[in-house]
């Protein structure tokens, strides 16, 4: 019989899924580059003008999700820990040859997220991992070291070299 | 179908997001499991329907018609999807790479991405939609997608258990030849001087694989009647089986100067003579028992099989050509023309014939096999899959059709599936080299360089001349930096004929 608080893998990384999604959706909006916006903003064509428009609209919503995201208690805290987890050598030491080995470039992108969520939460789930490297079962900090990977890249993430 | 310019990726991506809106568009409608679905398709009847949708258009309940409408595309396209997932041919694809790829631990939304990357990556090429009638339409992916979902993997792939050849010959009735041989015998006792009788019971001693018994009657029948050219024929067979082609032709010759239009009788001594290695005089053979007899679609076979003995591939076609005109149901002249046009690289006509033969014995693994082996020679690994997981279905210990799914995957991969099988002709043959190699690529493509290495390491060991051994080998050194002995492997690569095209720096 199922204990009342048994963890429940599935559940949590089905959750983990859509939590990153929501992240990389509100890191997008966020990054919308202000430099295409500055370069928008000297031009007077109409299509300027249409750009101005698009792009502003662009970093409200930008500016809103980041609003919106970091206004979580403790974000800034779990970001922090993410960018630590994910830069240890002994947590990419442990990630890359999964990563490397399942995510492959010529997979679509829901697919890609789909993998690396199950590799990152499989790996750093695991009890022995968890318990040395003090990493808590929180949706949050999984996002944010899964999107902290992603947006460097697998290559980059794990020094990747081609042959 | 398709055009020339499909983008896989693009496709699977279409997928995904038509099985999230799918999700969406049944979830909004209350439909929570397959059966409620099912149960929906049922009742789609389409003249039914068509009659209800006009009556609401008559009675002016647009938006009510409108929406029967979609739900009767919908049903529609539901029954299409059941009725692919469940075509056996796509159960043989889909099964193997399902169940060594999605885990029962994977959470919901993975499994069914993995699913539809299964589906598209395996059911979407142009020969796969035209020989199982396959619309690629994201659509129809993403319903097949969820039906699979719905039923989860184990019932969908759940083999039901079949009977084994073994158990095939022994439920086949032979006949009663001990019965035979115990009424000749009575009319033997009765009539002692009976020929007949004892060529009768000759045969059934032959048929018995009693050979010392039937040549024993076949020499009692030609002794009471000298003129008997049956008895020379049969014992000329008996003398055949045990090895004494001397007295068999002998005995064929005396058979065929008793009768000179006996057709058989040149037949069998063309048989034995082409057993011989003497071409010439088969050919003569042979010729003569076709002209005697120009719808014997056996003699036509054999002289195919001479013609292929010395290299004349052209007048055996011809043969095979004639065997199959005069019997459309010759399995061995098709398996044999399919053979030949294998050699000849003609792959389409090889699997044509392949599959006329698996139409006419579904239970035949050896040309499943084969086919399995012409669709990947195509580069259609799906088709593949399906083939070999069925040969292996029927034949669990054939390891070379696990080793060949297990390349096929690789190829496809899916890694995990080609390391499960490699494992299982390793356990089955220890010393099979190819499977040590494959095995080694997969841990190469999964970036475990160092197991790599160790399979290319036992490869060599098994098979010191096998060049790609040592390519790939210098290739994984490479990778984990041991360079010295890289540049070592890819000089003893290029010694043997390999080739490397990027060496290690």
């Amino acid at each position: 019989m199922a204990k009342v608080n048994e963890f429940d893998l599935k559940t949590f990384q089905s959750e983990v899924f859509r939590d990153f999604k929501g992240l990389q959706l509100n890191a997008a909006f966020a990054n919308i580059d202000l430099k295409r916006l500055d370069k928008a903003d000297g031009s007077f064509s109409p299509t300027g003008l249409f750009a101005r428009s698009f792009l502003t609209a662009f970093r409200w919503l930008g500016r809103r999700g980041q609003k919106s995201t970091k206004s979580k208690p403790g974000f800034d805290e779990k970001d922090a820990r993410a960018a630590e987890i994910t830069s240890d050598p002994k947590i990419k030491k442990l990630l890359c040859p999964r990563l490397c080995a399942e995510i492959l470039p010529d997979l679509p992108t829901e697919a890609m997220r789909a993998r690396i969520v199950n590799v990152v939460t499989f790996a750093l789930l695991d009890t022995k991992v968890a318990e040395e490297f003090s990493i808590e079962k929180d949706v949050r900090l999984f996002s944010l070291i899964i999107l902290g990977v992603w947006q460097r890249g697998i290559d980059t993430y794990c020094s990747r070299k081609g042959r | 179908m398709h055009n020339a310019k499909f983008d896989l990726k693009e496709f699977q991506s279409s997928v995904i997001t038509k099985y999230a809106s799918l999700l969406n568009q049944l979830s909004a409608a209350g439909v929570r499991t397959v059966s409620d679905s099912s149960k929906a398709s049922k009742k789609s009847n389409a003249g039914f329907m068509k009659r209800i949708i006009l009556n609401k258009l008559r009675a002016g309940h647009h938006d009510l018609a409108k929406r029967l409408v979609e739900s009767a595309v919908f049903a529609e396209r539901e029954n299409k999807a059941c009725e692919i997932i469940n075509n056996q041919r796509i159960q043989s694809i889909l099964c193997p790479l399902l169940t060594a790829k999605i885990s029962e631990d994977l959470f919901e939304e993975a499994k069914a991405i993995e699913i539809i990357l299964i589906m598209t990556s395996s059911l979407t090429s142009k020969r796969v939609a035209q020989e199982l009638s396959i619309e690629i339409d994201a659509d129809l992916f993403a319903r097949m997608a969820y039906k699979i979902v719905e039923l989860g993997i184990e019932k969908y792939c759940r083999v039901e258990p079949n009977e084994s050849s073994d158990e095939m010959i022994d439920d086949f009735e032979s006949p009663n030849l001990d019965h035979e041989i115990a009424e000749y015998s009575d009319a033997i006792v009765k009539d002692p001087t009976d020929a007949e009788a004892f060529h009768s019971r000759g045969l059934a001693h032959y048929d018995k694989d009693d050979y010392d018994a039937a040549l024993s009657d076949f020499f009692r029948a030609i002794e009471l009647d000298s003129t008997f050219g049956p008895a020379y024929y049969d014992r000329g067979r008996v003398h055949n089986m045990q090895d004494n082609s001397d007295l068999a032709i002998s005995d064929m010759s005396k058979a065929i100067e008793l009768d000179p239009e006996d057709s058989i009788a040149y037949l069998g001594r063309a048989m034995i003579r082409q057993y011989r290695e003497e071409y010439e005089l088969a050919f003569s053979d042979f010729s003569k028992s076709i002209e005697l007899d120009p719808n014997n679609a056996e003699a036509y076979y054999n002289r195919a099989l001479c013609y292929e003995n010395t290299e004349n591939s052209e007048a055996a076609l011809a043969d095979y050509n004639r065997t199959i005109l005069i019997d459309s149901e010759y399995a061995d002249a098709y398996y044999a023309r399919a053979s030949l046009y294998f050699r000849r690289d003609e792959l389409d006509r090889a699997i044509a014939d392949y599959s006329k033969i698996i139409d006419l014995d579904p239970s035949d693994e050896q040309t499943l096999y084969w086919r399995g082996v012409a669709y990947y020679g195509q580069q259609e690994y799906g088709l593949a899959i399906g083939d070999f997981s069925r040969a292996i279905d029927l034949m669990p210990s054939f390891a070379d059709a696990i080793c060949q799914r297990a390349y096929a995957s690789m190829t496809m991969k899916y890694y995990d599936l080609a390391i499960r099988d490699f494992d299982r002709v390793i356990e089955m043959e220890p010393e099979n080299c190819r499977a040590y190699y494959g095995r080694g690529k997969a841990r190469y493509f999964t970036h475990d360089f160092v197991s790599a290495i160790e399979e290319y390491t036992k490869a060599i060991n098994l098979d010191p001349e096998i060049p790609a051994g040592y390519v790939s080998r210098a290739y994984a050194y490479c990778q984990t930096g041991q360079k010295e002995l890289a540049r070592a492997d890819e000089l003893k690569a290029i010694e043997l004929g390999g080739e490397i095209t990027t060496p290690c720096k």
